[in-house]
């Protein structure tokens, strides 16, 4: 099964987000950006899901650290209700492949991954 | 021969004698001949200025139709216009109609979410409907200005606080942004005016908001002197910035409504530029000017000139609101009990629903009807309305057709009773209309609740010792349990309300803790036997399912979990047990909205309360035949094996797979281990459902040290 990483600062969405994707993939669920990058320093998984709006570190800055890391080339979503342009080619240039809205509609969140994850 | 001399002198003198009578003859008809043609010259002439008359006559007068025609060509299209201004005003006020219940509701909506993200949203929310609220009142006030609606105030003010206020507002942002602000106000200006004191607020707020907006290093400065004549005034100044400054083409057009710049395919106007032409309109109606001027990327200048009139002989600033609140004081040290009932007249559901939220709180009582037809039947069943407001346009019955039979019906009551009108437009001969026709009150619309305590004040407090509620409060923070407010199943609502009323004596050999006794006979008609047998059926049933939410739950099959959560919701009312029936009704919400961390956290909270309950009453009728579950023989494990798996939990922990580990922990708790080793079991599953990786390690780690 592929891994899907979800970052996001409410415990509530990322239960949904698991519950949606439970079937088709093995969700890792995590409430802050420092969570992500400590857990990137042990598991590869094979997409991130990651909310734009969070304490501590935000989206857009862990993003950025993300792609410190050597080697960093794992597809990134963005779950963001509101994101203007400028910040959109800001993530675009560090590797967020796609934006979906929140709320979010289960079809459409398991047709983003699922597309993305065959490109591969 | 000879020829006479004579003959030839006669001859002569014939020919000369013809010749002069010829010669006269000829002159003669020479002269009546240039008369005849003078005669027809000057007739020529006359005809020709006959002629010339007529035509000009009749160039005057088609000059004179065409002048008339266009000045009704312009009546018409000033009548268009200001139709037109019309229409767009009241498209204006269909549009707040929505827009203020949305701002109001959001305001609630604010108020009853706790979680972070949600009060995110929430406050965006908030500012978007602010701003919309705001363009549009600026559009409706300037149209309002132009086609002569807008009434001019003059009242009392006090000029140094507002000036104060402002000046206090403008250093700290200012200071915020790191830039310098200077207020220069001449010693010449008196403290008290008498005026439009949102002439002057606004504008001058504006100006300063929109510097220091605009200006990114450098300096604000606010320059205010007056021009003083007997008691006339003229405020004049100057805000000027070293900001990013205005671009010529654009200042040209800064004030222009219908103007679009150099270039450009639509009208540039953005909410900054309406409030600015707003606030010169503003200005201009009271005999000021607003202008501006400014250098692109070196800095702009406003100047202005407001005219108002001086408060003298005053040593204090008095203002319209100063007067009221010292009687205000007065009414709070009154002391009663009784609340303020108020009756609320509107054909449109949302704005009495706006106005029943606005005075929420537990010293009014508001109750809403919705054409005048029903307000009638409504008073003459019930006299104790402390005060009515009746909206005015209402189809079938409007407001002053309604205040007429009103006053109409026998009784002081209706005489007396206080009604204030609603609208949504106030035009210039409105509030004298309104009072002749019996009104004590005109209140537009969205309700200022302040204006409205005035008129209570004034219409109700000080005929009777009535405690003035503490308008704070109608603000405070009201206790809902989760999305009481997204979802209220009406059915349901009322079912519980319905239980809550009916009283019945209660028998006192039986009692359960935790359970209303008078609702739960009530449902019965007191028949203690009947309520007996239902307990019984609750209590079998209710342990089965109890069980059966645990199990639920383990499996994370929410569904069946709420439907059980929603059914057990209406059992435990309908016994009493109201306190457990609002535990239930919140598991069944959290997971209709998905808040499973409350699904999480409580649901245990919740099956505990039910229990316990059922097994009271399990006790009482003596039916206790079924043991508790906790007594369950446990199964013996290792202690080595404890510490193994729970060193496995460690690693998974650190691996992130929250899931496995919670697995193996609740697993864990099925054997009989120390109950201090429960206790950290419990801790770290209630870690992990957190999500918190770092404390649920933290104490593994610590409790493997050990």
């Amino acid at each position: 099964m592929k891994k899907i990483l979800s970052v996001d600062d409410s415990v509530s969405t990322l239960t949904m987000i698991r519950e949606t994707l439970r079937d088709e993939y093995k969700v890792f669920v995590v409430t802050s950006g420092e969570e992500a990058l400590s857990f990137l320093e042990k598991r590869k998984p094979d997409l991130i899901l990651l909310d734009f709006y969070m304490d501590g570190l935000d989206g857009l800055e862990t993003l950025e650290k993300m792609n410190e890391i050597e080697d960093f080339d794992i597809p990134v979503v963005m779950l963001t209700s509101i994101c203007t342009k400028p910040l959109e080619e800001s993530c675009k240039k560090l590797g967020a492949v796609a934006f979906l809205p929140k709320p979010y509609k289960s079809e459409a969140l398991k047709e983003c991954i699922a597309t993305i994850l065959e490109e591969k | 021969m000879y020829i006479k001399i004579e003959f030839i002198i006669i001859l002569a003198v014939f020919l000369v004698m013809f010749i002069l009578i010829a010669g006269l003859g000829w002159y003669h008809m020479y002269l009546r001949l240039t008369e005849k043609e003078e005669k027809k010259d000057e007739e020529r002439r006359l005809e020709e200025k006959k002629q010339i008359t007529e035509e000009q006559e009749a160039l005057l007068l088609e000059k004179e139709k065409e002048t008339r025609e266009a000045k009704e060509y312009i009546e018409k299209i000033e009548e268009e216009s200001k139709a037109k201004s019309y229409f767009l005003i009241n498209v204006i006020e269909e549009l707040s109609i929505p827009l203020n219940a949305i701002v109001k509701l959001q305001d609630d909506v604010l108020l009853a979410v706790s979680k972070s993200e949600q009060k995110k949203y929430s406050v965006e929310l908030k500012k978007e409907a602010d701003a919309l609220l705001s363009i549009m009142k600026d559009v409706q006030t300037i149209f309002k200005m132009e086609s002569g609606q807008y009434e001019i105030v003059k009242e009392p003010y006090c000029l140094e606080t507002i000036l104060k206020e402002m000046i206090d507002e403008a250093n700290m942002n200012a200071s915020k942004k790191g830039i310098t602000f200077h207020a220069e106000i001449s010693s010449n200006i008196p403290k008290a005016l008498i005026g439009d004191k949102k002439a002057v607020e606004k504008t001058l707020e504006h100006l300063l908001n929109t510097s220091i907006k605009y200006t990114n290093e450098g300096f604000v400065n606010f320059r205010l002197d007056c021009r003083i004549n007997g008691d006339d005034i003229c405020l004049f100044g100057n805000v000027d910035d070293s900001g990013i400054g205005i671009k010529q083409e654009k200042l040209k057009n800064l004030f222009e409504l219908y103007k679009m710049n150099e270039g450009s395919l639509k009208y540039n106007i953005n909410p900054n530029k309406l409030k600015l032409i707003r606030y010169k309109q503003h200005l201009e109606l009271i005999g000021g000017t607003l202008s501006a001027e400014s250098i692109y990327g070196v800095g702009s200048k406003f100047s202005f000139e407001i005219p108002q009139k001086a408060q003298f002989g005053t040593e204090q600033c008095i203002s319209t609101n100063h007067v009221l609140e010292k009687q205000q004081d007065k009414e709070h040290q009154e002391e009663t009990s009784r609340v303020t009932k108020i009756l609320v007249v509107d054909d449109n559901i949302v704005n009495a629903k706006v106005v029943e939220s606005m005075l929420t709180s537990n010293k009014f009582e508001v109750h809403s009807v919705y054409s005048g037809q029903e307000c009638l039947n409504e008073l003459s069943i019930k006299q104790d309305y402390d005060m009515l407001l009746l909206d005015h346009m209402m189809p079938e019955m409007d407001g002053i057709e309604t205040i007429h039979r009103i006053r109409d019906m026998e009784g002081t009551y209706f005489s007396n009773l206080p009604v204030v009108a609603l609208t949504a437009t106030v035009l210039e001969n409105s509030k004298d209309m309104f009072e002749q026709e019996g009104f004590q009150g005109l209140l537009t619309k969205p309700l200022n609740v302040v204006e409205l305590e005035k008129l209570l004040n004034v219409y109700v407090y000080s005929k009777e010792n009535i405690t003035k509620p503490n308008f704070t409060e109608t603000n405070s923070i009201k206790e809902t349990s989760t999305s009481d407010f997204i979802e209220t199943n009406v059915a349901e609502e009322t079912f519980l309300e319905e239980i809550s009323t009916k009283e019945i004596e209660i028998k006192q050999e039986f009692f359960l803790e935790g359970v209303d006794m008078s609702i739960g006979l009530g449902q019965w008609n007191g028949d203690l036997e009947k309520y007996k047998m239902i307990l019984g059926v609750v209590y079998t049933d209710g342990i089965q399912k109890v069980s059966q939410m645990r199990e639920y739950l383990k499996e994370k099959d929410y569904q069946k979990y709420m439907i059980e959560a929603h059914a057990a919701k209406s059992v435990t009312a309908n016994i009493g047990a109201m306190h457990i029936s609002g535990l239930a009704k919140e598991q069944e919400f959290a997971v209709k909205n998905q808040e499973y961390d409350i699904v999480l956290n409580k649901s245990d909270v919740f099956l505990q309360a039910y229990e316990t309950l059922l097994l009271e009453i399990g006790n009482k009728l003596n039916l206790t035949s079924i043991k508790k579950e906790e007594t369950k023989e446990k199964k013996w494990i290792a202690m080595e094996e404890v510490e193994q798996r729970l060193d496995n939990v460690y690693d998974l922990i650190e691996e992130y797979e929250d899931e496995e580990a919670i697995k193996i922990l609740e697993d864990l708790l099925e054997y009989n281990i120390e109950s201090y080793s429960e206790d950290f079991i419990g801790e770290v599953i209630k870690n992990l459902n957190q999500l918190d990786y770092k404390k649920a390690s933290e104490r593994v780690k610590n409790r493997r040290s050990e």
